[in-house]
């Protein structure tokens, strides 16, 4: 199985579990899982050359991003549940606060603006689409014969 | 009739657009600039185009009613757009291109139809593509007809008129150029009303701390990071928006638009952190139409969806302008990627998938045609549907993602995908939202822990494609044509 496949296979699995955790509420479960499941799109969308290289590091990334501020938005939510909690940051509940503004900006970083950064090295070099035009050519010739 | 000032900004925003939309009539040399301004245009044309369409109506009205009626929870919705548009580039952006490079595609239903080697795939999504562009834009008609006849003083038929015309007219004459290039201009619109209303709200309230800490005290919940909802919805909600949004038709004919493999790169930033200052508004006008009330400058309002213009009744008439444009802007452009999808789709995938083709040099004047067409039948549905209009309305995001997440991010990065799989998937993201729309708004089932059942949907169209293509092998490795199968190695 070629890493591709591992991977579509590891987002099927992830999609499973999260469907079952949906229809037993297990709403925390849940959230992590979607954590998982996004990054995984995040490899297979980096994969080169069936080689994860920088890939993992993204997904990981973004993975510790979104399960360290969805724990801590979960345990402010519930310190302070129905309560006007007594420490806040600028203003903001501290719950709301990771989720806006800092969920909001740090994922930004490995998932939007990593495209941008990675893009002449991992994305889609030069070289590659060079290839890409020479294959497909290459192929027109030979149906044309 | 509103203010002068406010008047005056909307008239020049209208005629800006029709001046600019009309321009693009330049540009439309073949039938895929016509239906999909085929590798065309720049980076930040691409990257604000593709945030001025996502960014509908809903984000200027509904977005602030829900935080002015259930605090937190719809931003689970809009916060995930910071790393939406980069899936929709990561996942789909390279291989849309690179088949653009390839074949002269125009349409979604030809890609896949291609790439699954299969007139039922095509059709089956073109059909679902046009159930969507119809329900969407019949939501819109009165929605925009209300905003005009409120604005100028005119009656709601004339309204409607005056906004739907306008777009309809510049789509008849540059189809998705004119879209694209208008949505430049709208979305630069939106995102000086979006800078405009973050300014004036931190300065009316007092910042953040001013803002927020007297809605605390009236309702702690309402400034909590979930607010009035379940978990369930919340999580949900950002992981459809965070994914679906590279199924949004509107979003993934853009990467055809292309004009070079390199102009992809800053694409999804410019579209990304656009929509990330667009985000403000909905979260900033929603909370401030709240401290109005809850400070007292307001009576509590009869409907969640009168917190924009609440908020605007107390901003200075220049800023509403602004706002107000923006909100014109936010539904014309949408609309207008919409109408020239469902062209398209009639034009192009419908005929093709009958093996009824139209020939290639008539195809522009049938595609003005059905521009016409269409938006017609969208208004007459729109004005006259009624309980229709709500119902098939709810077929929005959640519907495109459910079909074309599993057709374009599983099909196109996965030779392994067959065309029973996508078949399937295809088959089971309409057959259950349907059963799902019948359920919930005929019905009246609710799901339970405040799932919303698009989710589920996708998620099991998703199983289907993956599950699927382990038992089946047709049009997947060896069998896909060479050029699209040297796309999806790139």
């Amino acid at each position: 199985m070629d890493v591709r496949t591992k991977i579509i296979v590891c987002i099927g699995i992830t999609a499973l579990i999260m469907l079952v955790a949906a229809l037993v509420n297990a709403w925390a479960l849940f959230g992590y899982l979607m954590a998982l499941n996004l990054s995984l799109w995040l490899a297979l969308a980096s994969i080169r050359e069936n080689k994860l290289e920088v890939g993992k590091w993204l997904a990981l990334a973004s993975f510790i991003i979104w399960s360290i501020c969805l724990t801590g938005i979960f345990y402010y939510w519930q310190i302070y549940y129905k309560k006007v909690p007594d420490f806040t940051i600028l203003g903001m509940h501290p719950g709301f606060f990771l989720l806006f503004p800092v969920m909001w900006l740090l994922t930004f970083i490995p998932v939007t603006l990593s495209y941008a950064l990675l893009f002449s090295r991992v994305v889609l070099r030069d070289e590659d689409w060079n290839e890409f035009l020479r294959k497909v050519k290459k192929e027109e010739v030979k149906q044309n014969e | 009739m509103s203010d002068p000032l406010v008047v005056s900004l909307v008239v020049v925003y209208f005629a800006i657009s029709f001046l600019v939309g009309i321009l693009g009539r330049r540009l439309v040399k073949q039938p895929e600039h016509y239906f999909a301004a085929h590798r065309l245009f720049g980076p930040v044309i691409i990257g604000i185009a593709s945030f001025a369409a996502i960014m509908s109506g809903f984000g200027f009205v509904g977005g602030p009613g829900l935080v002015y009626s259930r605090g937190a929870i719809s931003l689970w919705i809009t916060l995930s757009q910071s790393v939406a548009f980069g899936f929709s580039w990561w996942i789909i952006g390279k291989r849309l291109r690179a088949l653009a490079e390839v074949r002269k595609f125009a349409t979604l239903p030809e890609i896949a139809g291609d790439r699954f080697k299969s007139n039922a795939v095509r059709c089956l999504l073109a059909l679902c593509l046009i159930l969507g562009v119809i329900a969407y834009l019949g939501t819109q008609v009165m929605a925009g007809g209300y905003v005009v006849s409120g604005l100028l003083g005119v009656s709601l038929e004339l309204g409607i008129a005056i906004i739907f015309g306008i777009t309809m007219v510049y789509t008849v004459v540059a189809g998705m150029v004119a879209s694209i290039l208008t949505d430049v201009f709208q979305g630069a619109v939106m995102l000086i009303a979006a800078i405009a209303v973050l300014v004036l709200a931190l300065v009316i309230t007092g910042g953040t701390e001013g803002l927020f800490t007297p809605i605390a005290q009236k309702d702690p919940t309402l400034i909590d990071p979930l607010g009035v909802g379940t978990w369930m919805l919340a999580l949900m909600w950002y992981f459809i928006f965070a994914i679906g949004n590279l199924g949004q038709p509107h979003l993934a004919t853009k990467f055809l638009a292309v004009r070079s493999y390199k102009d992809l790169k800053w694409g999804g930033v410019i579209s990304g952190g656009s929509y990330m200052v667009s985000s403000l508004l909905w979260i900033f006008v929603g909370y401030a139409a709240l401290w109005f009330v809850v400070i007292g400058k307001l009576s509590p309002l009869a409907k969640p969806d009168e917190a924009a213009t609440a908020f605007l009744s107390q901003i200075p008439s220049w800023a509403s302008g602004i706002v107000y444009a923006g909100l014109l802007a936010a539904i014309m452009s949408t609309a207008s990627g919409f109408i020239s999808i469902g062209t398209a789709a009639i034009v192009r995938d419908i005929p093709k998938a009958l093996k009824r083709e139209i020939a290639y040099e008539k195809q522009i004047f049938w595609g003005r045609v059905v521009t016409v067409l269409l938006t017609l039948f969208a208004l007459l549905f729109g004005y006259f549907g009624g309980y229709l209009v709500a119902l098939l309305g709810a077929l929005g995001w959640g519907y495109f993602a459910s079909a074309l997440v599993p057709i374009l991010g599983i099909g196109l990065n996965w030779k392994r995908a067959t065309r029973e799989a996508a078949i399937a998937s295809l088959s089971i993201a309409l057959g259950l939202n349907i059963v799902f729309l019948i359920l919930e708004q005929i019905l009246k089932f609710r799901m339970p822990y405040g799932m919303p059942s698009y989710v589920i949907v996708l998620l099991l169209s998703l199983l289907a494609i993956i599950s699927v293509s382990f038992v089946t092998k047709s049009s997947s490795e060896d069998e896909i044509d060479p050029d699209i199968r040297a796309a999806m190695e790139l």
